[in-house]
C-alpha cells in the first residue's frame, strides 16, 4: 500500500515539461540591482494537496519562460503568469509551472514570470516586480508573430501578491516604470485581460482600494476568484470589483464558500478548485478564445 | 407538468386582507428569450403548488420558489413554473409560492409577501414526511423582488410575522439555505444593506448570482455578500459580465444562463445534495 501511495504521489506531483529556455528580461542587469543574489529553491516547506511547493527566493535576474500552446490547439491567446509569495518568495510550481501546463492544455500560451523577490529596501513592495512584469508584457507582445500568438490577446494572471502585481500592470500601463532598453519597449504594455486569483493587498480604507491601485475605464476586463475563508484578503476582490464596476470595466467575480489561500489549481477538495473552468468560459465570453 | 393542486396558505383569508381581488393574467405583454412571460397580478389569496421531484430521482432536497415582479406582479412562469421544472429534473422538490401582489398600502413592500413565505416554509416543513422530503433540507430561492423576500425569510425566522393559523406554525421557519438570483432592494449606502435585513451568523447559507449590467441592482449582491461575510454567515457569489435582469432559467445567450449548474455545485458543497 505504501509503495502504491508513493507511485501515485510521483504520478500526481511530477511533471512533464514543454517549456522553452528562460529568457533574461534585462540582459544588462535589472534596474537598480547592484549585486547579484544567489537564487534559492526550497522544496521542504508546507505542502499543498500532498505535493511539495517550490519556493524560490533571492531573485535578482528576472526571467520569463515561454510555454507554447500545443501546435494543433493554439488559440493564439496568451497568459502571463505571476506566482504569489507575499513579494518575499515565489510559489513557482504551485502558482507558476503547473498553471502554465494546465492552460496550455486549453490551447492557451503561457509566459511564466520569475520576478524579483524579496521586497527591495526603500522601494514599494511591488516596484521591482512591476518593472519585471511590464518588461515581460513588452517582450511577449513584441515577439507575438515569432511565437505564433495574437498580440491583441495577451493577458496577465496573478496569485495573491502576484495578483496585486497583475492589477498594478492593468492600471499603470501609460508609462514604463523602467528605462526603455530596446525595440521591445516600444510596444503597448496594456494587458488585454486580467485574472486575479485570491488577490492580496488591493483593498484600502472605507471600501476603497490601496492608493497605488488607480482604476480607470481603460482598465482591462477582469476576472476575480476568491474563497470566503481567505482570511482578510477577500476584501481585495470585493472592493476591486466594486471599483471596476463603478468605472464600467467589464468584470466577473466568483466567490466560493471555502478554500483558504494558496491552492493554485491543485485539488484541495474544495469547490473553488473548479476556477480554471470558470476562467476558460470567461475568456471565451470576452472573445479571447475565438480562433 | 407534474405539479399538484395549489394549496391555499390561509384558508380563512390571509392576514389583513379585507376584500378578495380578482386575479388578473397578463395585464401587459413581455417576452424573454423569444417566449412570452405569463404575468399574474392582483393576488389576495396566496397559494403554494408542490412540484415533486421524479419518483426515481428524489434527493429529498426542497426549494421554495419566489418569483419576482417588483412586488407589483409575479413573473409566474419565467421565475416560477419553469424554475420548478428545471430543478425537478435535478431531483430537487420545488414549492412554488404565489404571494400577494401588488404592494399593500401602508405596509412595507415585502410585508405581506414575507407572511406568505413564512407560512409556505412552515406548511412545507410540516408536510415533509407526507411529501417525501428531508425537513432539514428546505431552502428558499427568489428572483429580483422575490429575492428580497427570500433574504428577509433568511434573517427573520425567530418569530412569525403572521398570527398563528394551525399546528403547522409550530415548525421552524428558518430556511436551510437561500438562493438569491438577481436580487433587488437589498442595498443601502456604502456597502451596507437596508435596515430591515438583520444579518447574523445564523443567517441561512446564501448563494448569489447577478450580472454587472443589471442596472444599479448589482450592489444588492455585493453589499449583501459583504454583510454576510462580516457576520460570518456562509455565502457564495457569482457575478457575470452580462445578462441584464429577468432571465429566469431561459437561454438568453449570456454566460450567466449557466447559473443553475453553479447552484447545484453549491448545494453539493454545503452538504445539501
Amino acid at each position: 500500500m505504501r509503495k502504491l501511495t508513493f507511485i501515485l504521489l510521483i504520478t500526481f506531483c511530477a511533471s512533464a515539461m514543454a517549456q522553452q529556455n528562460p529568457i533574461l528580461l534585462f540582459p544588462n542587469g535589472a534596474p537598480g540591482e547592484t549585486l547579484k543574489m544567489i537564487e534559492k529553491e526550497d522544496m521542504t516547506g508546507n505542502k499543498t494537496a500532498g505535493c511539495p511547493v517550490s519556493r524560490i527566493s533571492n531573485v535578482s535576474e528576472p526571467t520569463i519562460t515561454f510555454y507554447p500552446a500545443p501546435i494543433d490547439n493554439n488559440s493564439g491567446a496568451t497568459i502571463i503568469v505571476n506566482p504569489g509569495g507575499g513579494y518575499n518568495i515565489l510559489a513557482y510550481n504551485l502558482e507558476g509551472t503547473e498553471i502554465c501546463k494546465r492552460f496550455n492544455s486549453f490551447g492557451i500560451n503561457c509566459v511564466l514570470v520569475k520576478y524579483r523577490v524579496p521586497r527591495r529596501e526603500g522601494l514599494s513592495k511591488h516596484a521591482a516586480p512591476l518593472q519585471d512584469l511590464q518588461r515581460a508584457i513588452a517582450y511577449t507582445r513584441s515577439h507575438a508573430s515569432q511565437w505564433h500568438i495574437n498580440e491583441n490577446k495577451i493577458g496577465v494572471m496573478g496569485f495573491s501578491a502576484g495578483a496585486h502585481l497583475a492589477a498594478m500592470a492593468s492600471n499603470s500601463f501609460q508609462q514604463l516604470t523602467y528605462p526603455a532598453m530596446d525595440e521591445s519597449d516600444k510596444v503597448n504594455i496594456r494587458p488585454d485581460f486580467c485574472m486575479l486569483i485570491y488577490p492580496a493587498y488591493l483593498d484600502g480604507e472605507n471600501f476603497g482600494l490601496a492608493p497605488e491601485v488607480t482604476v480607470s475605464s481603460k482598465t482591462p476586463p477582469t476576472f476575480l476568484v476568491q474563497a470566503q475563508d481567505d482570511k482578510n484578503y477577500i476584501n481585495s476582490s470585493l472592493f476591486y470589483y466594486y471599483a471596476l464596476k463603478e468605472k464600467a470595466v467589464p468584470s466577473v467575480m466568483h466567490l466560493y464558500p471555502a478554500g483558504g489561500h494558496g491552492y493554485g489549481l491543485r485539488n484541495t477538495g474544495h469547490l473553488v478548485n473548479e476556477w480554471p473552468f470558470r476562467a476558460v468560459s470567461w475568456l471565451r465570453d470576452i472573445g479571447m478564445l475565438d480562433k | 407538468m407534474a405539479q399538484q393542486t395549489p394549496i391555499l396558505l390561509f384558508p380563512d383569508g390571509a392576514p389583513g386582507e379585507t376584500e378578495q381581488m380578482i386575479e388578473n393574467e397578463n395585464p401587459f405583454n413581455i417576452k424573454v428569450g423569444d417566449l412570452p412571460v405569463r404575468i399574474i397580478a392582483d393576488v389576495s389569496e396566496p397559494t403554494i403548488t408542490f412540484y415533486p421531484a421524479p419518483m426515481g430521482n428524489n434527493t429529498r432536497v426542497t426549494i421554495i420558489i419566489n418569483p419576482g415582479g417588483g412586488y407589483n406582479v409575479l413573473a409566474y412562469d419565467l421565475e416560477g413554473t419553469e424554475v420548478c421544472e428545471k430543478f425537478n429534473s435535478y431531483g430537487i422538490n420545488c414549492v412554488l409560492l404565489k404571494y400577494r401582489v401588488p404592494r399593500r398600502k401602508g405596509l412595507p413592500k415585502h410585508a405581506a409577501p414575507l407572511q406568505d413565505l413564512q407560512r409556505a416554509i412552515a406548511y412545507t416543513r410540516a408536510h415533509a414526511e407526507d411529501w417525501n422530503m428531508d425537513e432539514n433540507k428546505i431552502g428558499v430561492l427568489g428572483f429580483s423582488a422575490g429575492a428580497l423576500t427570500a433574504a428577509m425569510a433568511s434573517n427573520s425566522f425567530t418569530e412569525l410575522t403572521y398570527p398563528r393559523v394551525d399546528s403547522f406554525d409550530e415548525m421552524s421557519v428558518r430556511p436551510d439555505f437561500a438562493l438569491l438570483i438577481y436580487p433587488a432592494y437589498l442595498d443601502g449606502e456604502n456597502f451596507s444593506v437596508v435596515p430591515e435585513l438583520e444579518i447574523t451568523k445564523e443567517t441561512s447559507p446564501t448563494f448569489l448570482v447577478q450580472t454587472q449590467d443589471d442596472y444599479k441592482l448589482v450592489n444588492s449582491s455585493l453589499f449583501y455578500y459583504y454583510a454576510l461575510k462580516e457576520a460570518k454567515a456562509s455565502v457564495t457569489m457569482h457575478l457575470y459580465p452580462t445578462g441584464y435582469h429577468g432571465y429566469g432559467v431561459r437561454a438568453t445567450g449570456h454566460l450567466v444562463n449557466e447559473w443553475p449548474d453553479r447552484a447545484l455545485s453549491w448545494l453539493k458543497a454545503i452538504g445539501m445534495l
